[in-house]
């Protein structure tokens, strides 16, 4: 057991190596852990997708399942093998009936969780402080900061003009300070994110020096 | 328009259909025939024609425009222009021949020769002598007329100039040209040959030109010149014993115009047979040669009469050399005439209106010079046939330009001097050798320089071989020039047809292959140096903070009094919600982590499960990222390691990977067993443990999501608020997604959020749980943010600086 540890453990810290080979640039080493990295990625999704879902759900209803999961299974298995003639050039198009199944019900989907999930929840968040039972001086600046930012950010991303007018003719004063105000809160929120995936990294660096450094540690002291 | 018919003999007025001559019975038809058979007509008619009289008038007078225009004509169109004025002069000639106003009128001009040489055709038939001195007249009317020709063909060669020209283009041939010498017989035309060969052979003292006499045998050998003479007409009875007279009396003056080798000939034919035709033969026969480039001037064949004058002496001392030294090819008489280009067809068609004038029978005539153009005709095509492809008409200008200074140098001339010690020792001896008959195309051969004349240069090239067995052999050894002549080996181009998929793996095999060779053999400038220098040295700086932050002893920085109001939520539903009925909750525990978030979600989670764990709370894990299912398993492995009394394989339970994105998720939310029937071990959880008493998302007591995507995240945030709006909903996130995760935090569709490492630290404390590992993490992070944060600002201001200072460089150069 303690062998096998062992031997991936050191694996790990092989390829943790190789990886930080790249702070010399591009190599061979870096190329080939990232190459190793994608094919056991590659080879663990697919044996995860061959065991956990087309033999148990593609499959094993028709053997396991009732009457009612039989016939209810060839639908999906009818749709799975219509996708293999996506394979050729000439009937491709019967994939058409497939996707357009997956494409339909998905846009459904996401079109109503995003209306009642995001729309009307931010709607309510942004309004919610100038409502009259709730409403102070404080919530009167945070909601109108809410408002300013949300009506300025789209509003830096308003890059069409009405028809008939001079595009090249400048636009009002108030849009390029509202377009302005806009990129100061997407800078804000960008940075925001920026520094979270700066941090993000900075702790998975930290853990894999941590585990190189404790590894050293414990191969030379024992 | 005339309406009769104006006889040319008699000028009888004839019926306009009449064919014959109703007083003479002269033929109208074989004139016209005459006419049409001659195919230099054609040209005549087709070209503008060029009088010599105008010619002479033009170049008289000097006309600048006129010579220029000459001069610019190519040589071709000049040559054609000689054939046209000769053929007008001719042609001017014969109407007066026939016209017999001439006769009647008896006011001949006498510088105007032609006439008097119709004159004496006419009489060639009333005697012998009369018949002489027309022949005589005629050699001599036709060598002046030779004389404008040879004035207006300047460019054209004569016999001398074409033997310089051989002898100095193909010097080894002149050794055999100047040995053999060209017989008289080579300059002159084949007609007359053969009428010298049929009259010596006849034996016949008469001093009658050839032509004549041949005709008079062969064309009509009844009428005699006593009924010549009485045929006459009656218009020229009157008046013959005058112009008997007379022209007796010109025949006399014009006796000394004769040819000098006509004279010759006569004399020798009167001498009596000194010579035999056989060596005529050979000669004409050595001279073949010589006819193969006297073809690529035609001008002097169909001038061949009108330069017999000119080449008399020639000619003369030829036979002479010729009878001393005979050939080495000899010819038969047939195959002479089929080598012999057929020269004077107009002096042959004057010939046979001299004997239709004369008033001999008509149908007789008629017949021989019908026999007489068939065979000209069948000896034309049969020269056509048998000539060099290099006809007049289709020699080439760069074949005139054949360098004439071309010599082969002192080998040459060594062979030159050998080949004629043996060529005198073998004439003694080629002379008993019997003539040879040659095949055509041995007879057709001619020096490969004529041909191309760029092996004419690399002949110089040949070696005379000067050891060993070869000695004094040129050329012999080909192979070894060819191994001197070193070429370039050609270069075949090769087109390989890929196809994309193989293009697809040449270009990956390259991206994986390149850097490699790249990364050795190019050598950095120094501006790459410097700009790599940045991207080499802050990554190992801040690896050197990093590593240098493991080994202090920061576990016990300072935190913030301060915690989130959505980790105090999360703690709360957590330690309380959970544990309010004092019994083990329900929790679905959704991982949507990519196994680069695994570090910071393990020290974010830890605290929470070991929480949990404690509590012996049922888990349920599910994923619907592939990676997920992993990294929640080793999540809930680290947990448990740190909870040895949890019992893990029965409270957790892992489903595993959940498939579809949105669809799946909004498959497990509305019918969690049957869209997920078995967990990762395939077994039916939903029968045979906890998840018996579940049938709906709703029966789960919290979802806890785990997600380092916001995308994900919000899927799984939206569906919960759609599908089970019932089930707490609490947020385990990155610090990455903390911003975008944040706005469903505070709009309460998520009800509590544990966001990063400040949200894990801010739980464990809340939890009071072991806070070194996160804490001690923490540090580093602050640590390395505050190298970020320098890194930023350091960099803002070089960005900055580079603004300022290209600014107020141009400025000062303004």
């Amino acid at each position: 057991m303690m062998e096998n540890q062992f031997f991936w453990l050191l694996l790990s810290f092989i390829l943790t190596i190789m990886v930080f080979s790249f702070i010399f640039g591009d190599n061979p080493l870096f190329r080939i852990a990232t190459y190793f990295f994608i094919g056991v990625s590659s080879a663990y999704v697919f044996v995860l997708l061959v065991n956990q879902v087309i033999i148990p759900k593609l499959f094993l209803p028709f053997f396991s399942g009732d009457l009612n999961q039989r016939i209810l299974q060839i639908v999906p298995l009818f749709l799975s093998v219509l996708l293999i003639f996506k394979l050729f050039k000439k009937t491709n198009q019967i994939v058409n009936i497939s996707l357009a199944i997956l494409v339909g019900s998905g846009a459904a989907i996401i079109l109503t969780s995003a209306f009642t999930g995001t729309i009307v929840p931010m709607l309510g968040m942004i309004t919610e402080p100038f409502s009259l039972n709730s409403l102070n001086i404080q919530n009167f600046f945070s909601g109108f900061f809410l408002i300013l930012g949300v009506i300025s950010s789209l509003l830096y991303f308003q890059k069409s003009s009405i028809t008939g007018t001079n595009t090249f003719q400048s636009s009002p004063k108030i849009m390029v300070i509202t377009k302005y105000i806009g990129a100061i809160f997407i800078g804000l929120s960008l940075g925001s994110i920026f520094a979270g995936v700066v941090i993000s990294s900075a702790i998975a660096l930290i853990e894999r020096i941590n585990f190189v450094i404790s590894f050293l540690y414990n191969l030379i002291i024992g | 328009m005339e309406d009769f018919i104006l006889c040319p003999q008699c000028n009888f007025e004839n019926p306009l259909f009449s064919t014959q001559c109703e007083n003479c019975g002269f033929s109208f038809n074989d004139q016209l025939q005459d006419k049409q058979d001659n195919w230099l007509d054609s040209l005549r008619q087709t070209g503008e024609l060029i009088e010599p009289e105008n010619v002479s008038e033009k170049s008289n007078a000097g006309n600048i425009d006129d010579n220029q225009s000459s001069d610019e004509t190519p040589d071709w169109l000049k040559r054609i222009q000689n054939f046209q004025t000769s053929d007008e002069e001719s042609k001017e000639i014969e109407p007066d021949v026939s016209l017999p106003d001439v006769v009647k009128e008896e006011s001949v001009q006498e510088n105007e020769k032609t006439e008097e040489l119709d004159w004496l055709k006419e009489f060639r038939t009333i005697s012998e002598s009369e018949e002489e001195s027309a022949a005589v007249e005629l050699s001599s009317a036709e060598s002046e007329e030779s004389q404008p020709d040879d004035d207006s063909s300047t460019p054209l060669l004569s016999i001398d100039e074409i033997k310089q020209n051989w002898q100095k283009e193909f010097p080894n041939l002149n050794n055999n040209v100047e040995e053999n010498e060209i017989s008289p017989a080579e300059d002159l035309p084949d007609w007359l040959n053969k009428n010298i060969s049929d009259i010596l052979s006849s034996e016949e003292d008469d001093n009658i030109p050839n032509e004549v006499s041949e005709n008079e045998e062969s064309v009509t050998p009844e009428p005699s010149s006593s009924h010549k003479s009485n045929e006459l007409p009656k218009w020229l009875t009157g008046s013959t014993k005058q112009s008997i007279d007379e022209l007796n009396i010109d025949n006399d003056k014009e006796e000394q115009s004769i040819p000098v080798w006509l004279r010759e000939i006569n004399q020798k034919l009167d001498e009596g047979k000194s010579q035999q035709p056989e060596d005529e033969t050979e000669n004409i026969g050595d001279s073949e040669l010589l006819f193969n480039k006297l073809e690529m001037y035609p001008e002097s064949e169909k001038d061949g009469l009108i330069d017999e004058e000119s080449q008399t002496l020639d000619i003369e001392e030829k036979e002479q050399e010729s009878q001393s030294s005979p050939s080495a090819l000899v010819f038969e008489n047939d195959e002479i005439d089929q080598f012999s280009v057929k020269p004077f067809t107009t002096n042959s068609e004057d010939f046979e209106e001299s004997y239709i004038l004369s008033g001999y029978d008509s149908e007789g005539i008629d017949e021989e010079s019908e026999d007489y153009e068939l065979s000209d005709e069948e000896d034309r095509e049969e020269k056509q046939l048998q000539s060099s492809p290099f006809s007049f008409d289709e020699i080439p200008d760069w074949l005139e330009k054949i360098d004439l200074n071309y010599t082969e140098g002192e080998i040459d001339g060594i062979e030159r001097k050998t080949g004629e010690v043996i060529s005198e020792t073998d004439n003694t001896q080629e002379q008993d050798i019997q003539k040879a008959n040659l095949p055509e195309w041995l007879k057709a051969l001619r020096p490969i320089e004529v041909v191309t004349p760029k092996i004419s240069n690399l002949k110089s090239q040949k070696r005379i071989e000067s050891a060993g067995p070869l000695a004094g052999f040129k050329g012999v050894l080909s192979t070894e020039q060819v191994t001197k002549s070193y070429t370039t080996p050609p270069t075949y181009s090769v087109k390989i047809k890929l196809t994309d998929k193989q293009k697809i793996h040449a270009k990956l095999l390259d991206e994986i292959i390149s850097p490699d060779i790249s990364l050795g053999l190019k050598a950095p400038s120094k501006r790459v140096v410097f700009s790599t220098l940045p991207s080499l040295l802050i990554p190992l700086l801040f690896l050197t903070i990093v590593v240098i932050t493991q080994f202090l002893n920061i576990s016990n920085a300072k935190t913030s009094d301060y915690f989130p109001a959505e980790t105090v939520r999360f703690h709360n539903l957590i330690t309380g919600y959970l544990n309010q009925n004092q019994e083990a909750g329900n929790l679905l525990v959704i991982n949507e982590v990519d196994a680069s978030a695994y570090p910071e979600i393990n020290l974010i989670s830890g605290g929470i499960f070991e929480n949990l764990f404690v509590n012996n709370h049922w888990i349920t894990a599910i994923s619907t990222n592939p990676n997920g299912v992993i990294v929640a398993d080793n999540i809930l492995s680290s947990a448990k390691e740190k909870v040895p009394s949890f019992n893990y394989s029965e409270r957790v339970i892992n489903l595993g990977y959940l498939p579809g994105n949105y669809l799946g998720i909004q498959s497990f939310l509305s019918n969690p067993q049957l869209t997920m029937p078995i967990d990762i071990n395939k077994n039916n959880v939903w029968e045979s443990s906890y998840l018996s008493n579940i049938d709906s998302v709703n029966d789960f007591d919290l979802i806890l999501l785990i997600s380092d995507n916001s995308d994900n995240a919000k899927l799984w945030v939206e569906q919960v608020n759609l599908l089970a709006p019932e089930v707490g909903l609490l947020l385990i996130s990155t610090t990455q997604s903390i911003p975008l995760m944040q706005p469903y935090v505070k709009s309460n569709q998520i009800d509590g959020m544990v966001g990063g490492l400040s949200g894990g630290l801010a739980f464990n404390l809340l939890a009071n749980n072991d806070t070194n590992e996160i804490s001690r993490y923490s540090s580093f992070v602050q640590i390395v943010a505050i190298f970020f944060i320098g890194l930023l600002v350091s960099g803002g201001l070089a960005s900055f600086l580079k603004k300022i200072i290209p600014f107020s460089s141009k400025e000062k150069l303004k």
